[in-house]
């Protein structure tokens, strides 16, 4: 971490990286597609939608399922490009973290425009700007978590192969594996009797904290169980600053791990 | 000359005896059947109408109360009250204090404006009234009702609630033990119930705009009466219909009931009764279901819910047919009971799920293979309510895609033998529209 951290503010090697990120990110056909599927879902969203109300909805299913498996898959895609290349690329005045932090920040700024294809017809729609401006910052720090997944299990995997297969394992683990454990525990006594425990955990998966911010706060779903628990209950008065923190805290955490695997790779 | 100023000075004299005349004076020197205009400006309540008369409103024209007791009382048959602004009864639930109190049979409400009292119009133990195109306020400065809606369903008595404070809203239109009411084209708002029925039977409610209220229309032990046409939205709970038979809910929309334990619409031990193309949407609960008997729910749409349809115990003999569930978060909610004594479809025809495999190859608009609609969280909504954080997981929508194909062991479900697809309507209409041609041409 000590050799991590002193190279995040060089900020010509950044640059450089960033660039570098840029060009290859745009010829990504995770993105390629990504841009694709997110101009379809707008204009599905908006086609296909009873009422510009239901337009946010439609579109926070999108979110839920596409946004954070593209930002997984373009992660792990992009950690493992270069593979053949580090002898060289270690080689350059380059700090390490610096290959890290301007894939984050290159992948991530073309993931924020393309982004805009999805939200857009929305908003045309008028989805209300408000809502529909809450939900694009949303979902671009669900993606910034899922992109984080996608570049640890890349840089933790030893070849592409492995790297999707772990990707996508941990994507299904949080879509699905956790609610499914959290459903089946619910049914035992033991769970039942401390529901802020049950509620803590779900709050950590992001997917499960975006889903239920989205549904709860920005559909204005009526918050059935909000008053059954304290935590319950803070958690649905604060469920967009949680998740904004729960995105942040994967986001830090796997962007570090991917540094510290990056750096055992030089050792 | 002298005559004709003599017979002017008379009638001036008349006339403004008349005008200086208390409003209760007037109805009282008036004779049964008399017409009397009430010209605007304020005039006093409280009024007591003990004879057959008619009463009209100029525009600006109000009874203002006293802030004690009824404002104006209808204690005889065959009245009619029109164009007024009534305002100013007390305000003693215990004493059903009301801006019009009617105990004259036949008595015609019409086209008032009705504010800052109790309860708007009180109607007891009568026959034929007609309520028609009123508008009804509460009292916004008193509390609204806080209590959970599902409290008390059951435990009330005839009349309204004595228990609750005094400074509680009453209701727009209430009704005890009367028969044959005619209630049409209202609108109410900011009451504790907007329409309360109790004992009150072959009566029709129809067109009438309820909203901002607890229940829209809270109505109990009243058989054969009708509801159609009337918007219950924004409320606490729609509509709570409960300990009644034989009715027709046609054409209603119960919408945008929310909040934590709203309803759209309450059905509960009511028996052989039809609820016929309501749109019930955006609700916490849209329709629920409990211990009713032998009712027909045909054709309705419920959509956008956080629970769609929540069926309750003891509920047999029911049949549900051609209505169209759509967008409801939760379809259906059995809580664990068993719904094997209902149908789900009728002559072959089902209901229209949203999320049901269309597999149609006669192509007759009707899916091939039965439909199962899965109740994930069954008696752990009610033993564990915290799984509700569970509601649109893509984990639980993977379960229901299992469901479809193969039984879970253990989970609660109701089955539609033949639901429907979009193409049903279509086809329909195609074979209605060629039987009239076929018939023209005969």
């Amino acid at each position: 971490m000590s050799r991590l951290f002193p190279s995040l503010v060089e900020v010509a090697p950044l640059r450089a990286v960033l660039l570098r990120e840029f060009r290859d990110a745009l010829i990504n056909r995770y993105f390629q597609v990504f841009s694709v599927l997110s101009l379809l879902g707008g204009a599905a969203a908006f086609v296909l939608s009873e009422d510009t109300h239901s337009i946010a909805f439609l579109i926070l299913q999108v979110s839920l399922y596409f946004v954070s498996l593209f930002a997984l898959l373009a992660g792990a895609s992009s950690a493992q490009a270069e593979r053949e290349e580090w002898q060289m690329l270690f080689a350059q005045p380059v700090p390490r973290a610096a290959y890290i932090i301007g894939k984050f920040i290159a992948y991530l700024s073309i993931f924020s425009a393309v982004l805009v294809l999805l939200f857009l017809p929305g908003l045309v729609a008028g989805s209300g700007a408000q809502r529909i401006a809450m939900l694009y910052l949303q979902t671009l720090l669900l993606a910034a978590a899922f992109l984080a997944v996608g570049l640890a299990a890349g840089f933790l995997a030893h070849d592409r192969a492995q790297a999707l297969i772990a990707g996508v394992s941990a994507w299904l683990l949080f879509l699905f594996g956790f609610d499914l454990v959290a459903l089946f525990a619910a049914r035992w006594d033991f769970v039942q009797k401390f529901p802020d425990l049950w509620v803590g955990l779900l709050m950590l998966n992001p997917l499960d904290s975006f889903r239920i911010e989205a549904l709860f706060a920005l559909e204005q779903i009526p918050a059935e169980a909000a008053n059954k628990t304290p935590l319950a209950s803070w958690w649905i008065g604060h469920a967009g600053l949680w998740f904004s923190m729960v995105a942040a805290f994967w986001t830090v955490a796997l962007v570090a791990l991917a540094g510290l695997r990056l750096n055992r790779w030089e050792e | 000359m002298n005559a004709r100023i003599f017979c002017l000075a008379i009638v001036l004299g008349i006339t403004n005896h008349a005008n200086s005349a208390t409003l209760q004076e007037r109805i009282d020197a008036a004779a049964p059947g008399d017409t009397i205009r009430i010209e605007a400006g304020v005039h006093a309540g409280p009024i007591v109408i003990n004879k057959p008369l008619t009463i009209v409103g100029e525009r600006g024209a109000e009874i203002r109360g006293a802030g004690r007791g009824n404002v104006v009382t209808i204690a005889a048959d065959d009245v009619a009250l029109s164009g007024l602004r009534i305002a100013g009864s007390g305000l003693q639930l215990s004493d059903d204090d009301a801006a019009v109190f009617v105990t004259g049979n036949r008595a015609k409400i019409d086209n008032n404006v009705i504010a800052d009292s109790l309860h708007g119009i009180y109607l007891k133990k009568i026959s034929g009234a007609q309520i028609l195109n009123n508008r009804i306020q509460g009292k916004t400065t008193l509390t609204a009702s806080t209590e959970p809606v599902e409290k008390g369903i059951g435990t009330s008595t005839e009349n309204c609630d004595t228990t609750l404070v005094a400074n509680r809203r009453g209701n727009g239109i209430h009704q005890w033990n009367c028969e044959g009411t005619l209630i049409r084209g209202n609108e109410i708002s900011d009451t504790r119930d907007g329409i309360y029925f109790s004992f009150t039977n072959n009566s029709r409610v129809e067109n009438n705009l309820v909203h901002h209220v607890r229940y829209g229309l809270h109505y109990m032990y009243s058989d054969g009466n009708v509801f159609e046409n009337n918007t219950f939205s924004e409320n606490a709970a729609g509509a709570a219909i409960m300990f009644s038979k034989e009715l027709v809910v046609r054409g209603n929309r119960f919408i945008n009931n929310r909040g934590h334990r709203a309803y759209g619409l309450i059905f509960q031990s009511c028996d052989r009764s039809r609820l016929e193309q309501n749109e019930i949407s955006e609700n916490a609960v849209g329709l629920s279901f409990n211990q009713c008997n032998e009712n027909r729910i045909v054709g309705n749409r419920v959509t956008h819910n956080y629970i769609g349809l929540r069926f309750g115990s003891n509920s047999d003999g029911n049949a549900f047919t051609e209505n169209i569930f759509v967008r409801n978060l939760h379809p259906v909610e059995t809580g664990g009971s068993d719904v094997s004594g209902s149908r789900w479809a009728v002559n072959g025809v089902g209901n229209f799920w949203d999320d049901s495999f269309e597999l149609d190859l006669d192509g007759d608009g009707i899916n091939d293979l039965p439909h199962r609609e899965l109740d994930l969280f069954g008696v752990l909504r009610r033993d564990f309510p915290a799984v509700a954080f569970l509601s649109d997981s893509p984990a639980l929508k993977l379960l229901r895609f299992a469901e479809e194909r193969a039984a879970l062991p253990g989970a609660s479900y109701i089955e539609d033998p033949a639901p429907l697809n979009s193409r049903f309507w279509t086809l329909r209409a195609q074979r209605a529209a060629r039987s009239v041609i076929s018939s023209n041409t005969k």
